[in-house]
């Protein structure tokens, strides 16, 4: 028994390194060793599992990053803070009422109606549990950046709530239940495209509506002042750790230990590589300047677009899809500044957009039924029902918010920052000479 | 333009150079001699009003303060000081010497750094901005058509003690009108610039320049 803990334990070290190493020595080294052992295979997926799912987690510190080094150091705090308290009220509220929502018991297509607050099942259960409490809080954290730099952190706190709880599991209940009624229909959306991405799209399109844009962002006058972001670095790191924790987003979503991981890790880094050139290309050829944010978005778009299809598509198309992502991120932040929507983090073009062409693609290029017409109205319905009912979901619940508890916060606030009138801290105390406010200055601030 | 409203662009143009009397009896020459009068006339309503040597060291400042205030919006004008024909003096409340406390003297040193700060173009639109939100400060009608004033024509005293919290809003105004001509980047940079130039002004009358803020 003993023995056969620790084969375990050694095989999932190596497929774990295996994956993580650019050497597969070391793996096939070890997978060698108890080739000849059985070993439990609910043990290796659970470990594959999780280990995805922890990899999922790292990308709340990307998007933490990303977003972080998109505004401005005054509301630094107040980013980290969101992408930070989203994940733990998206745990709880998951666990509690979404889980059960999404994966329980569902009769009628629409919604699960049991497994709620999970607390006695067996070990597979919490397995999943755990793995799409991470996919849930994705789809949370998604909003932070387009709302960064004037919402109320409250309201954007019950917004997360709304989300994880009902928004979300709801959807996922149509599409991943296996009684969903689009899953019934043939819906394809392996990892997430729509489900987690374009969801987060949309709640974050309703959420800035509300909002309006940030102070002088469009003047009456009609010129569009540009906001850059405090810390490049930051935004570049928050792209990578975004696309490494990617990995486990769509290789995971496999649920198991599978052949097929090395086709959709190979999918998602072509099309994030592919996503990024065509968000230059597309830079190059409209004679604007190659930024490094339509760059890293390029490259996410390319991610957010293969999540969908990353197992059912081949190589070529993979490319293809990603390539297309990264142009729809640039030509989507264009459009949203030309109709004035504030999206700080350009998380509608990334997310949503994208997420929409990702999920078309996915029945377009379906791996042995290419351009299949029937395929691709049933992603179309999916598309449409998903923007339907999550952006006016929503739009009813960042409204109710608006008008009880407010969801923009004051002038004042904007122009002392989020960090301060928010949090009571400062960012970068020791390198904020040239400033208003500075940390000394803390203490004498009247409170608004 | 009706008379009042000429008086009114009249009397916005006169106020930064002339004290009450003088001001008095130049809107009762304007009214009975160059109200009908086309406005080249100003030229030599100008003169006339130059009675010192100061003032004619200034003349061409003043008529051309005239022809502004004449072209500019009917927002931007001082409130009307009425027919001024057959009195001595004008009695507008405005010539009261008001002693400011600390707080109200480094909000106009605060508001005068912001200011500065821009070219002459952007500091009217700004207060053109300012003026249009003034009715969000909820203040009466007295304190409202003073302050208007005072933002009209900045070089005149400022005219009464205001709150805090009136202060607060109106450096707000300010910042946002800044975001809304140069971006809310450069906002920042001037709010700090200007912050740090009235400093030691306000350390010096012992007030906390962050009460402003």
């Amino acid at each position: 028994m003993q023995r056969n803990t620790c084969l375990t334990i050694l095989t999932i070290l190596g497929l774990s390194l295996g994956l993580l190493s650019p050497s597969a020595s070391l793996a096939g080294a070890v997978t060698s060793q108890v080739s000849n052992e059985t070993v439990s295979i609910l043990a290796i997926n659970s470990v594959w599992v999780v280990l995805a799912g922890a990899l999922v987690f790292l990308m709340q510190a990307g998007f933490a990053m990303l977003e972080t080094g998109m505004s401005r150091s005054k509301n630094a705090v107040n980013i980290m803070m969101k992408n930070y308290m989203d994940l733990c009220v998206g745990t709880v509220l998951f666990w509690l009422v979404g889980y059960g929502l999404m994966f329980g018991t569902n009769v009628t297509g629409w919604i699960g109606t049991d497994h709620f607050a999970l607390g006695d099942g067996d070990d597979w259960e919490f397995t999943l549990l755990f793995f799409h409490i991470m996919f849930a809080s994705t789809a949370a954290t998604i909003v932070s950046g387009a709302m960064a730099e004037r919402t109320n952190y409250l309201s954007y706190l019950f917004g997360a709530i709304g989300i994880t709880a009902v928004i979300y599991p709801v959807l996922g209940s149509w599409i991943w239940n296996d009684h969903g009624w689009l899953k019934q229909m043939g819906f394809i959306d392996f990892a997430g495209s729509t489900v987690v991405h374009s969801l987060g799209g949309w709640c974050a399109l309703a959420g800035v509506i509300l909002l309006g844009p940030r102070l002088g962002r469009f003047s009456e006058s009609g010129k569009v002042h540009s906001i850059p972001g405090h810390n490049i670095g930051m935004l570049g790191l928050g792209g990578f750790i975004l696309w490494f924790g990617w990995f486990g987003f769509n290789a995971g979503s496999t649920l198991e230990a599978s052949t097929n991981i090395g086709l959709i890790v190979l999918n998602t880094q072509l099309s994030g590589a592919a996503g990024a050139i065509g968000a230059v290309l597309i830079s190059v050829i409209m004679r604007k300047p190659i930024l490094i944010s339509n760059t890293v978005n390029g490259s996410i778009a390319g991610l957010v677009a293969i999540t969908a299809g990353c197992a059912t598509m081949d190589v070529p198309y993979a490319a293809l899809t990603g390539f297309i992502g990264g142009i729809i991120s640039v030509l989507g932040v264009l459009l949203l500044e030309k109709v004035r929507i504030d999206d700080v983090v350009g998380a509608i073009s990334v997310h949503g957009f994208a997420g929409v062409w990702g999920t078309l693609a996915a029945g377009i290029f379906l791996k042995g039924n290419l351009f299949n017409s029937d395929q691709i109205v049933v992603q179309l319905i999916g598309i449409s029902a998903t923007f339907i009912w999550v952006f006016f979901a929503a739009l009813i619940m960042y409204g109710l918010i608006k008008v009880t508890v407010g969801l923009r916060v004051s002038t004042m606030h904007e122009q002392r920052g989020l960090d301060i009138t928010e949090h009571g801290e400062i960012a970068y105390p020791e390198f904020s000479q040239n400033v208003a406010y500075r940390a000394e200055n803390l203490e004498q601030l009247q409170k608004i | 333009m009706n008379l009042p409203l000429r008086r009114r662009a009249i009397y916005t143009g006169l106020k930064p150079y002339l004290n009450t009397t003088e001001m008095a009896q130049a809107l009762s020459m304007w009214e009975t001699e160059f109200s009908l009068k086309p406005p080249y006339a100003l030229a030599s309503f100008v003169t006339r009003c130059c009675t010192t040597d100061e003032l004619r060291r200034v003349r061409t400042q003043i008529l051309r303060a005239l022809i502004t205030a004449i072209e500019s919006p009917e927002s931007l004008l001082l409130s009307d000081p009425g027919s001024q024909v057959g009195k001595r003096t004008l009695t507008d409340e405005d010539s009261d010497t008001i002693v400011l406390d600390a707080k109200n003297s480094i909000f106009v040193a605060l508001s005068g750094a912001l200011w500065n700060a821009v070219d002459e173009a952007t500091e009217k639109s700004i207060i053109d901005f300012i003026l249009r939100n003034l009715t969000h400060l909820k203040l009466n009608a007295k304190q409202s058509q003073k302050i208007k004033d005072w933002f009209i024509s900045r070089n005149i005293a400022f005219p009464c003690n205001f709150e805090l919290a009136t202060l607060q809003k109106l450096i707000n105004l300010n910042y946002i009108a800044l975001c809304e001509y140069y971006g809310p980047v450069k906002a920042d940079k001037l709010l700090s610039q200007a912050t740090h130039a009235v400093e030691a002004e306000a350390a010096r009358q012992q007030f906390n320049l962050h009460d402003l803020l």
